[in-house]
């Protein structure tokens, strides 16, 4: 058995658990939730419920290469790139919700993101696949150049604008330090990811998927902590205390 | 210099007015009869005559004759932000247009506060609850 093949393995697992752990925390939360952010939070646990089926396909195929049944891991990485394209459905949801607050037409920009990823996979079956076998694993190469240019323009440019875009917003506004916090960490860590993905997508070396692998693993982990933050990064509130007499600061007023 | 482009809509007026007096600001920006004398002087601008009535058809919704009158004699004409031509009839000054337009700069960040505060009631939070 490959060293190469079980590392990366061993970080696609670490995804898929991390992406669905996220996900099922962030459902517990959603009764707290009220009617306006609660669109927005249903968005965001498609989201991470799609990187982590992505990558448990990704690992699927990786456990059928290293047990030799290489029709197989083709299949599978077909199945896999369904995911792969509707990643950027919930994302620009999230984004457009939370901008424009009507649901209607955040899921008319959705759809039009789906027919997008649409016409990359009609591309991409039609014209197949390219196979490298690496010490790190299969590297699937897509020989469809316009299914490569649908994807990063249509699919990968956007979305990117649009979380650069809100985050920009964010962080020039007089809000509360704990809600930029958790916003731009938020966007940050999508953002992270969504382009190791792509990176994961387009690259011909096994190093690097799996290095780009890593760094989607530590988006993943960012996006956690945005919601839940270590201790020592808890924004601390002003300690208020009660009036009692004999305080000096009220009786020269 | 005219408002023409700024629409006077009483309910908005006053909703702009609760939220600088829930900041503290009672008077000026905070103050609805203010507000809407300021405003309806200057829609009609300098070169027109605006009538008492002119203002009460914006202003008495949300406050009685008396109070506009008052008003008008004790800030707008005694500060200068328009002169008396005539028995209710009033002309803004060029003060008065300078007032005008801070109060419609008030109006345009009250609604940039308001709409950042809907795009955070949008951001899921777990803070809540």
């Amino acid at each position: 058995m490959e060293p190469g093949i079980l590392m990366n393995l061993l970080v696609s697992v670490s995804i898929i658990f991390s992406a669905f752990a996220f996900s099922y925390t962030l459902c517990k939360y959603m009764k707290t939730q009220n009617q306006k952010s609660q669109p927005s939070l249903k968005a965001l646990i498609f989201f991470w419920s799609l990187v982590g089926l992505y990558f448990l396909f990704e690992g699927l195929q990786l456990v059928l290469n290293m047990m030799g049944i290489s029709d197989m891991s083709v299949f599978i990485h077909h199945i896999g790139s369904i995911p792969f394209v509707m990643i950027s459905i919930p994302l620009t949801y999230f984004i457009i919700y939370i901008l424009s607050g009507s649901k209607r037409i955040s899921q008319s920009i959705s759809l039009f993101f789906a027919s997008m990823g649409a016409v990359y996979l009609y591309y991409m079956y039609l014209s197949g696949v390219s196979v490298i076998n690496s010490k790190w694993g299969m590297i699937f190469t897509i020989k469809s150049s316009f299914a490569i240019l649908t994807y990063i323009l249509g699919l990968f440019v956007i979305p990117t604008a649009m979380i650069l875009g809100l985050m920009i917003l964010i962080l020039f506004e007089k809000v509360a330090r704990s809600v930029k916090y958790q916003l731009v960490l938020t966007l940050f860590s999508i953002s992270f990811v969504f382009d190791f993905i792509l990176l994961n997508m387009v690259l011909d070396t096994g190093e690097m998927q799996v290095a780009s692998r890593i760094f989607v693993f530590l988006g993943t982990v960012l996006g956690y902590l945005a919601y839940f933050p270590p201790k020592f990064m808890e924004m601390k509130e002003p300690q208020i205390r009660p009036v009692t007499s004999g305080d000096d600061d009220l009786e020269q007023i | 210099m005219t408002l023409s482009r700024y629409e006077i809509k009483t309910e908005n007026e006053l909703e702009i007015a609760n939220f600088y007096r829930s900041l503290g600001i009672t008077s000026g920006e905070g103050d609805i009869i203010y507000r809407i004398i300021v405003l309806a002087l200057a829609e009609k601008g300098e070169k027109s005559i605006t009538t008492f009535s002119d203002i009460r058809n914006y202003a008495d919704a949300v406050a009685d004759k008396g109070n506009v009158g008052s008003k008008m004699k004790t800030v707008i004409l005694l500060e200068g932000l328009a002169i008396k031509i005539e028995r209710g009839g009033y002309v803004i000054t060029e003060k008065g247009l300078v007032a005008a337009d801070y109060l419609k700069r008030s109006t345009d960040y009250y609604n940039k506060r308001k709409m950042v505060k809907t795009i955070i009631e949008r951001i899921p939070s777990l803070l809540r609850g």
